[in-house]
């Protein structure tokens, strides 16, 4: 696995706290990442320090094979921020043209295709556009470069659920066309709707890694009812991440040896087991909770 | 393209800037009718220099000269537009060299314009004032004061706010400006 994005034990300290705590992940080539946080998980932080917009406080990044603070690697990467500020002076046309001269690999045809699909008034003023059109904007100065990267900093956030519709399929075709995504995201269903790979942190952490598909099948709930309920640290035993008692009822979030675990409850008188599969939300909930209760 | 860019977010600045020192200068002309006080007769470089830096023309170029300097990222910052200058293939190096040329210009032409400006405000007015003269008061006002206008650059690489930026700026060249001050008598 070709890796676009990859860091290790990265840091970044703002006064007495952490803002990531050694933060070890890897971006694959070729996919759509979701990199999905709560606010204030350290995404943001994550991403700026990517662009070098801010430096690390230790730990090692890199960003197509380069280091973080190669100004050259910008020409193959695009980048669209989570509050979408452009130059407000220029007219679309104007901020168009000026981001066009940076880029040899500038495609005319997806710019004309976005104008188009996009409606942008192009001699209208980068101030006098609404936060969807800028965002429309930005995606078309990004798209258009036809960089081998594409970071989004919470791209949907503030867009009304056509417009999310309409950006998500747009980032869809760009990936198809070989264009590595790495969008950063609190929405857990617009990243399991076009993510292939999902990185989640918390506290400056990752805590889950993995192809959406490897995380479906690895992830699972095992359900076991009970008249008399034994102690969770029974199930203490490889592959069991997490036991939640319920009343009567013992759930087991599991990540490998589902079958030895399955085969306790005949084991200690269950009365019914019953094994289900994990959705991406319910997985991350669990993964933060965890995260929780561990720290 | 970086040119382009650093000069639309400095050319009101400068123009307001030009327009006011215009306004002082022909004030000075037209009210004071005493713009000749501010010809370097000396040719002594110190005497020139100290005598450069009294009268109202110049404080005002001082404040205008470190206005110019104002700018940057941490404006850019603020204002939430870092990022996206920052993705683009041009080194934090090459913003601040294209900034720093275009002020120098910038202040250079702000000292000399309205300094070639004082003869034909001078001959409207019936006076005389020679264009020799206003070309070096352009100068000496253009070269000595880039002290001030390196005050601006400074202050706005150090702080992110402009208020804060230009007051700072501001205390610095007043300060100078008293510092320098001579004893005519």
């Amino acid at each position: 696995m070709k890796a676009v994005v990859e860091t290790r034990d990265l840091t970044k300290r703002f006064g007495n706290n952490y803002a990531l705590s050694g933060l070890t992940m890897t971006v694959p080539r070729g996919h759509i990442v979701g990199f999905l946080g709560r606010n204030g998980s350290g995404k943001t932080t994550t991403i700026k320090i990517l662009l070098d917009v801010i430096r690390r406080t230790s730990g090692e990044a890199t960003i197509l094979g380069e280091p973080t603070g190669s100004f050259a690697i910008r020409r193959r990467i695009g980048f669209l921020g989570e509050d979408k500020r452009l130059y407000s002076y220029m007219t679309v046309r104007e901020i168009i043209a000026f981001t066009r001269a940076f880029f040899p690999t500038w495609r005319m045809e997806t710019e004309t295709r976005l104008l188009a699909d996009f409606e942008l008034p192009l001699s209208r003023k980068v101030r006098a556009l609404s936060k969807g059109m800028r965002t429309k904007l930005g995606l078309l100065l990004n798209l258009s470069r036809h960089s081998e990267l594409l970071i989004l900093d919470e791209p949907s956030e503030g867009l009304d659920p056509v417009m999310t519709e309409q950006m998500l399929q747009n980032l869809v075709r760009q990936a198809a066309d070989g264009t590595t995504i790495f969008f950063s995201s609190h929405q857990v269903a617009e990243v399991e709707q076009i993510a292939d790979h999902i990185i989640a942190i918390e506290k400056g952490r990752v805590i889950l890694e993995g192809s959406l598909d490897d995380l479906r099948q690895k992830f699972q709930r095992i359900n076991l009812v009970f008249d008399d309920p034994p102690p969770p640290e029974a199930f203490k035993r490889a592959g069991v991440d997490r036991v939640i008692v319920r009343g009567r009822t013992i759930s087991i979030l599991a990540s490998s040896n589902v079958d030895d675990i399955t085969a306790l409850g005949p084991i200690l008188a269950a009365k019914s087991v019953d094994v289900q599969s994990v959705g991406l939300k319910e997985l991350f909930l669990e993964k933060v909770k965890g995260d929780h209760a561990n720290s | 393209m970086p040119i382009r860019k650093v000069w639309r977010e400095s050319r009101w600045r400068f123009f307001f800037i030009l327009a006011a020192l215009l306004v002082v200068a022909s004030a000075s002309v037209f009210y004071n009718a005493k713009a000749e006080k501010v010809v370097i007769e000396s040719k002594d470089f110190h005497e020139a220099g100290m005598r450069t830096i009294r009268g109202a023309l110049f404080l005002f170029w001082g404040f205008s000269a470190m206005f110019l300097g104002l700018g940057g990222f941490l404006r850019e910052r603020a204002v939430g537009t870092v990022d996206y200058t920052l993705s683009l293939p041009v080194s934090r190096t090459r913003w601040f060299l294209y900034r720093s040329l275009i002020g120098a210009f910038q202040s250079m032409a702000a000292a000399l314009i309205p300094a070639l400006a004082i003869p034909v405000i001078a001959a409207v007015s019936g006076g005389d004032y020679p264009v020799g003269d206003a070309f070096l008061l352009g100068l000496r006002l253009g070269f000595g004061g880039m002290l001030f206008y390196s005050v601006g650059l400074l202050a706005s690489t150090l702080f992110a706010g402009d208020y804060t930026s230009a007051g700072i700026g501001m205390a610095v060249v007043f300060a100078i400006n008293n510092s320098t001050r001579v004893n005519s008598g």
